[in-house]
């Protein structure tokens, strides 16, 4: 029995060796071109996109692609970096789990020699001051916040009306949380809040909890919440669009409907068949369809094809050129004067920031983004 | 030997009462030194609760314990060690993963000092072992691991643990009940050797030709009370019978009037179990309307038997045929579907689901019955059968929806065998069926059973309680040692016959 | 028995029972000799090796307090939490003075402060964890359970959701450095499972640890105080995962309250790998150690190789179902 276990030990590491796909035999080779992904987790519908975009860019290019899925485990994406290292990897493109780990990151690539483009979770300061090698190609977590406190603004200003509830000269805010303590739940929390108080709003939290970006969770939470707090909120903040889908299913079936009796007119003319806004991020396209049906406020696009793209042509250029200074990425060319964001608020990496445009989804343009 | 000596041990004017029971009636037990004294009786005499008292895992009510002639009184087995009293379970207690003589020193390993650290002594500790099996001429390696030594040699462990204690008195409760004749051999062997060095041993055992071979002295216990301590020179086997039996029968039974049909409903052959250690080349046959009582001891392998007929148990060969047909037995799934229920022995452990209700509990293993088009239950038609057979049986309860825990031992008892009935057996086997239940409630059951055998349906009974053999059985038949040593017809069947052939005489 | 053999008489009987007894070393052996092989050795050189030790690391002072744990019949699922909140607490005190993010910002901490608090905060859940087990009689199964979420919800409310980064050069190094080829998270293993080593084989502890998960009844009556050993070993692990946070939070250079998440798993898939017997009573630190370095290498080498991440998981799901599957038969064989 014994030397059964021992068998199948083995064909385990030789099944590794069948999945492998003869990847391993590139590593070797001398004039390819090799690149290294550390990839936060592809559980997440960006990462996912950014990934997948990247094996077709490098499918396009002819350069070997070794992507590494860390699953959210900051250790695990430290020994894939390690590993890839040791393999001789030296560029390579980042979605790092957190900020803080950046640094030492870009410090561990630079004594190889290596070089690395961010994405997704923007690097911090000093991270990009190991070397100029290191570069930003990203439209940081925040912004997709601040871009969900635009659209809030928007409608709040044209529909002054809407704000009654609970306390009438505030937003009165119930917001859906993804995993508690992840980078985009913090950042786009944190810059939502700041967005709607620095466009001049007083923001009373009525609830807040986590749904674990689940629709599942947030029709839950918010069913909970409408018993608890009905008519004293004017709004619902959520992390991702799954999360807004499931609040928009609860307050359908609980009727926060301008005509219940007719769930797809708009009364009051705010554009929503819905009497309470609901706000998501990620542009799915189930959310753009349900902004179609009048039952989401809007939504933030982060645009994955432009952040892979950039990194993959700078960590390219890096390894055919040995520099990328100066010189643009999938059209995009580095900044030239500090903006408020870190880490392209420093002047002395701004050069290193390749600042990957994205767009609010709101009712006038959404349009653009169905497929 | 010198029977001049003074006792080693004395147990005065011991009683214990549990409620309702006299478990112990002022029973004096003396030991000498340097001697095997052999403590017999019936399953249920007393023997085993005198010497909880013994060992402080029951408090007695009224005597005193006297050790080397000092008044002791211990309260758990570890305390009885350190004063040079030990017991050799039945059940073995050791680690099973762990080498012999961790075993052997677990709790009071020998230490020795390593710079600022105090380390066991391994040396010591196998030294000290190697020298224990030498004197006590056992062939145990210090290092084998416990789980991988023969039950002798594990029970010879357990001896040389006490010997280590520097134990005076050893008690063996049925230290060869699962052993082979080899290894009882062994066992002995080192018993003597015990005996040479002047240690007592209580030796409880039913094998008569055992307590002959091994034992000096034989104390012999009846109903809670000491009814002879003779030296072993003085009895033989009828005496000893006598002595061990010496009851009336008294009207506890209902009258059975036996219609014993010409079929055979089960036909037994050779059957021998998986394990060596069980029965082998058991044969017999069951007829219709008979209630077929099995005898014997504990660890005469009765209710593996049953067991393995039931399909719980493996086999390696033999043969079982039900109504004429050879039929092949693996699980209990199949059994039942052959027309064969058991009732078993440990009700709490194997039989009720205390939280579930009694509906429940009668309806369980017949719910394919049950099964609508729909494979949903016919919960109404459930109801209705369970709630029928129950009240035939007069299954006392508040209501049918009550956790059967709330009830009775014989109230239980009889919903289990309602649970039986439900699934209509043609075969109905009975382990131990009125085993921790009260007077009245037993004959009850044993009214159920006369009804069951009118209605043409065989019982299978085994029983510890040789009245209700003689009492319900047509025949009985006796298991020794896993071995079948007779079958008595009704008219045969006595305390005394039924003695002779569980403890190995015919 | 083994003393009737004569020695030296028979050498592939010998070499066949040096395979049996020793399956799981031969096994991660002959895994890394054809890991060796497939990658043209890239994969055995010293840079991997390093690599291979440091991702073990922490895992393996979990391994080795929930490997204990295991051997008592018992098992704790709290571990990976605890370890992230020691991860946690011992980076907040660990964070450099002049960030404006830190936790205590602007407060200077001595640097024995955060691996003093780490292992405290282990150490306390150790504590908790053995109260609730021996003397409150709670399945360990419930208990640490319950302790997971106690510690889970702690780290989130400690570290108000977000990351601790930005850890001083000087703790970073604890976990960091090397002595020459040598990480020093290595030493710190080594030590660490030497310790364990002896406490387990030459004390009267240790042997009290086997006992009772063997038979607990068997200890019980052998006189060893069953409940006050219980809880010790469930504070030594406590005290081992508060280690192990100190050292996570060093090496990544933050600590957020994702650390930690499903360690547990982890680690009780490694010693189990290693022979740990979830029946309790059976296991060796040396076991552990194998165990942990097997699911180890099969990371780094899937990793290596390049393989996706989605089948590594089968791999390692797979591979502790064999053990398992193994150590119950081992058992149902015996009886």
């Amino acid at each position: 029995m014994k030397k059964l276990l021992t068998l199948v030990l083995c064909l385990a590491v030789l099944s590794t060796a069948l999945f492998a796909n003869g990847q391993q035999e590139a590593a070797s080779g001398s004039d390819e071109i090799v690149i290294g992904a550390l990839i936060r987790n592809t559980d997440e519908q960006f990462v996912a996109d950014y990934a997948d975009v990247l094996k077709k860019l490098a499918a396009e290019a002819g350069v070997t692609l070794k992507l590494q899925d860390s699953r959210g485990d900051m250790a695990a994406q430290l020994d894939q970096m390690n590993t890839l290292l040791v393999q001789g990897v030296k560029h390579f493109v980042v979605v790092a789990n957190v900020t803080e780990a950046t640094e030492d990151m870009a410090k561990a690539i630079h004594a190889k020699g290596g070089s690395a483009a961010f994405s997704n979770i923007q690097p911090s300061v000093e991270a990009l001051k190991v070397s100029p090698n290191f570069f930003l190609a990203s439209s940081p977590e925040s912004v997709a916040g601040t871009f969900q406190a635009q659209i809030i603004d928007e409608y709040f200003k044209a529909n002054p009306e809407k704000m009654a509830n609970g306390d009438p000269d505030a937003i009165d805010a119930v917001f859906l949380y993804g995993q508690l303590g992840h980078p985009a739940q913090v950042y786009r929390t944190n810059a939502v809040k700041q967005g709607l108080i620095d466009a001049g709003y007083k923001l009373n939290v009525v609830a807040e909890d986590t749904a674990n970006w689940k629709p599942s969770e947030a029709q839950a939470k918010m069913d909970a919440w409408i018993s608890a707090y009905g008519g004293e909120f004017d709004l619902v903040i959520a992390n991702n669009d799954g999360m807004a889908l499931g609040a928009v299913e609860s307050l359908i079936t609980n009727g926060y409907l301008d005509d219940p009796n007719d769930p797809t007119a708009d009364l009051d003319g705010d554009g929503l068949v819905l009497s309470i806004p609901v706000v998501g991020v990620d542009a799915t396209q189930v959310a753009v369809k349900a902004m179609d049906e009048k039952k989401l406020l809007g939504t933030v696009l982060q645009d994955a094809v432009g952040q892979a793209s950039t990194a993959f042509e700078l960590a390219v250029m890096m390894a055919t050129e040995g520099s990328a200074a100066g010189k643009s990425a999938y059209g995009i060319a580095p900044l030239t004067a500090p903006i408020d964001e870190a880490p392209a608020n420093d002047a002395a990496v701004v050069g290193q920031c390749y600042l990957v445009p994205f767009k609010a989804v709101t009712m006038e343009n959404y349009k653009e983004f169905m497929q | 030997m010198s029977q001049q000596q003074d006792y080693i041990l004395e147990m005065h004017n011991i009683s214990k009462s549990f409620p309702g029971v006299k478990a112990l009636d002022n029973v004096t037990l003396k030991v000498r030194p340097g001697t095997v004294h052999a403590l017999m009786g019936e399953n249920g005499a007393g023997k085993s609760t005198l010497m909880k008292c013994l060992f402080g895992m029951y408090k007695k009510d009224e005597g005193e314990i006297l050790l080397k002639g000092e008044k002791v009184h211990f309260t758990s087995a570890k305390d009885a060690l350190e004063s040079g009293v030990s017991m050799i379970h039945q059940e073995l207690s050791n680690v099973p993963d762990r080498f012999v003589m961790e075993n052997l020193w677990l709790g009071r390993e020998p230490m020795h000092r390593m710079g600022p650290l105090q380390l066991v002594d391994h040396k010591k500790m196998f030294n000290d072992t190697v020298e224990l099996m030498k004197n006590l001429e056992m062939d145990i390696h210090p290092k084998s691991k416990m789980s991988e030594i023969s039950i002798s040699s594990q029970q010879g462990c357990e001896i040389a643990k006490a010997v280590s204690y520097n134990a005076s008195v050893v008690v063996m409760d049925e230290p060869t009940s699962s052993l082979t004749e080899k290894e009882v051999e062994h066992l002995f062997k080192i018993i003597n050797n015990l005996r040479d060095q002047g240690v007592a041993i209580i030796y409880i055992s039913h094998k008569m030709s055992e307590i002959f071979e091994i034992s000096d002295e034989i104390s012999v216990m009846r109903d809670g009370q000491l009814v002879a301590s003779k030296p072993a020179s003085e009895l033989d086997d009828d005496k000893l019978i006598n002595l061990m039996v010496g009851r009336d029968m008294t009207h506890r039974f209902p009258p059975v009037d036996f219609n014993i049909g010409e079929e055979t409903v089960l036909k037994v052959d050779q059957l021998t179990a998986a394990n060596p250690r069980s029965f082998k080349d058991i044969s017999f046959e069951l007829k219709k309307g008979e209630i077929l009582g099995i005898g014997g001891l504990v660890g005469a392998q009765r209710t593996e038997l049953v067991e393995a007929i039931f399909g719980m148990r493996g086999v390696a060969s033999g043969m079982i045929e039900v109504h004429g047909k050879h039929v092949n037995i693996s699980s209990p799934r199949e059994a039942i579907r052959h027309g064969i229920g058991l009732i078993t022995e440990d009700r709490r452990g194997t039989g009720i689901f205390p939280l579930l209700s009694i509906l429940d509990n009668t309806s369980i293993p017949s719910l394919d019955d049950y099964k609508k088009k729909s494979h949903l239950l016919n919960h109404k038609k459930i109801e209705s059968d369970s709630v029928q057979v129950n009240k035939q049986l007069r299954t006392k309860t508040p209501t049918y929806k009550t956790p059967i825990q709330n009830l009775s031992g014989g109230n239980q008892q009889k919903v289990i065998v309602a649970r039986w009935l439900m699934t209509s057996p043609d075969i109905l086997i009975m382990d131990e069926p009125t085993r921790g239940i009260d007077v009245g409630a037993k004959y009850e059951i044993y009214l159920i059973m006369t009804e069951l055998i009118k209605q043409g349906k065989s019982i299978i009974m085994v029983s510890s309680e040789m009245p209700e053999l003689l009492g319900m059985a047509s025949r009985v038949m006796v298991l020794c040692n896993g071995k079948k040593t007779g079958i008595l017809s009704r008219e045969e069947a006595s305390q005394e016959s039924i003695m002779r052939l569980a403890a190995q005489f015919s | 028995m083994d003393n009737t053999k004569t020695a030296g008489s028979n050498i592939p009987v010998k070499i066949k029972n040096f395979l049996s007894t020793h399956t799981s070393l031969v096994t991660f052996i002959a895994m890394l000799i054809f890991l060796g092989i497939i990658t043209n050795g890239n994969a055995l050189k010293l840079g991997s090796l390093q690599n291979l030790v440091v991702a073990e690391a922490v895992r393996a002072f979990g391994a080795l307090g929930v490997g204990m744990i295991i051997i008592t019949r018992g098992i704790d699922l709290s571990l990976g939490q605890v370890i992230g909140l020691s991860a946690c607490v011992s980076a907040s005190f660990a964070q450099t003075a002049d960030y404006g993010s830190a936790l205590y910002a602007g407060q200077e901490f001595a640097i024995w402060l955060p691996v003093i608090a780490g292992i405290a905060v282990g150490a306390a859940f150790g504590l908790f964890n053995g109260v609730l087990v021996a003397y409150g009689n709670l399945p360990p199964f419930i208990a640490t359970l319950g302790s997971m979420s106690i510690a889970t919800g702690l780290k989130l409310i400690y570290t108000r959701a977000s990351t601790l980064g930005s850890l001083k050069n000087e703790y970073k190094i604890i976990s960091q450095g090397f002595m020459g080829p040598i990480p020093y998270l290595l030493i710190y293993v080594v030590i660490a499972a030497i310790v364990i080593w002896v406490l387990m084989n030459h004390t009267k502890q240790g042997k009290s640890i086997y006992a009772i998960g063997g038979n607990a009844q068997a200890a019980k009556v052998s006189g060893i105080n069953v409940k006050a050993q219980l809880m010790r070993v469930y504070l030594y692990a406590g005290i081992l995962y508060g280690m192990a946070g100190v050292l996570m939070s060093a090496r990544l250079g933050l600590a957020n309250p994702l650390t930690g998440n499903n360690m547990e798993l982890d680690a009780i898939a490694a010693v189990t790998v290693g022979g740990i017997s979830h029946a309790g009573g059976v296991g060796t630190v040396g076991g552990m150690m194998i165990g942990l370095m097997t699911l180890g290498l099969i990371n780094f080498g899937m990793t290596f190789l390049g393989v996706n991440s989605y089948y590594q998981l089968l791999v390692k799901g797979g591979i502790i179902i064999l053990a398992v599957y193994m150590d119950m038969r081992k058992h149902a064989r015996k009886e």
